[in-house]
């Protein structure tokens, strides 16, 4: 197996793959300059963001899904 | 009895769930082998790739547990984009703005490909592809396991899984011998990548010292949360 491949299986997308990095790097940050923040600040902040970012990145490829509609129609839709 | 921590059970579940359908997807390929150049060959390039990751796994596994927090850091990063291109993808199929993974469609076309010819004794070209196909999905399950498994030291239960998971595509396999066309692959896809992205949230987090309510109670919590927002996100791009 090509490095590429094995690489690429970790790359959800660019913007997606270099946000995860920053946002715990951010985190761990925001913790070390502020010791008094509320111990529930960093679980959320650690929730909330990939959330936001996994939503922002589908909303995104959805619209540009939308513009270029694939040649290949799905077989049913609905998970599963 | 064996009773599981929580984040062992994830891990047993998450590595069965994943190592499921990537064993299903080379079933595939090895079937139309088989049916097009020789059980021999088909089941010898499966094999041959088997015991190369059984090797690797063997090797490389027990020492995924790694104590060190910046490790662990970099695992919990790496789970979490793991699962996060595994819940991306399979949002966008369930939305039905990109075609499903097609079973009989990569049957089909395995065996175009292949032809007909049958060659006496060793083929190597149904051999070549057949163990391509094993050792490209099953990198993905050592890759599965190896995360699940590392932040919390669950290599046992994770492998475990994974076998559970190759006996019963082996024994699907054998028993139907063609492609499996009803099993509902992008569901299974959508769990995974939601516990992929439950187990990636709580390591990075206990790597930089969160305080996660309930220890290890926290992951099943998680995977609600990654499960409500990718149902939310199904809902939301549909319409």
């Amino acid at each position: 197996m090509k490095p590429r491949k094995i690489i690429s299986l970790f790359i959800p997308e660019p913007a997606l793959a270099a946000f995860v990095p920053l946002w715990v790097a951010a985190a761990w940050l925001a913790s070390r300059a502020l010791p008094h923040m509320p111990e529930s600040v960093l679980p959320i902040m650690l929730g909330a963001g990939p959330i936001a970012a996994l939503w922002w990145s589908v909303h995104r490829a959805a619209a540009s899904l939308r513009r270029q509609p694939q040649e290949v129609a799905p077989r049913h839709t609905g998970v599963g | 009895m064996i009773i599981l921590a929580p984040h062992e059970a994830g891990a047993a579940l998450a590595a069965f769930l994943a190592s499921f359908v990537e064993f299903l997807e080379a079933l595939t390929v090895v079937l139309a082998v088989g049916a097009t150049r020789g059980w021999r060959n088909a089941l010898g390039g499966a094999a041959a790739a088997t015991v190369l990751l059984a090797g690797v796994l063997a090797i490389a596994g027990p020492r995924a547990a790694l104590p060190a927090a910046p490790l662990r850091a970099v695992i919990g990063v790496l789970t979490l984009m793991f699962g996060l291109r595994w819940l991306r993808k399979a949002v966008l199929r369930a939305a039905g703005l990109i075609a499903l993974h097609d079973e009989a469609e990569a049957y089909a076309r395995t065996r175009a490909r292949l032809g007909g010819k049958r060659v006496a004794g060793w083929d190597g070209v149904a051999l070549a592809a057949a163990f391509q196909v094993v050792l490209m999905e099953g990198t993905e399950v050592v890759l599965i396991v190896a995360a699940v498994a590392a932040g919390g030291g669950a290599f046992l239960p994770a492998s475990l899984g994974a076998l559970g998971a190759l006996v019963a595509v082996v024994l699907l396999g054998v028993t139907l011998h063609r492609p499996m066309t009803r099993i509902p692959e992008n569901a299974m896809k959508c769990g995974v990548g939601i516990m992929l992205c439950a187990f990636g949230t709580f390591w990075a987090g206990e790597a930089i010292g969160a305080q996660w309510p309930g220890g290890a109670w926290a992951l099943p919590l998680l995977s609600v949360l990654w499960a409500g927002a990718a149902l939310a996100m199904i809902q939301t791009v549909r319409a």
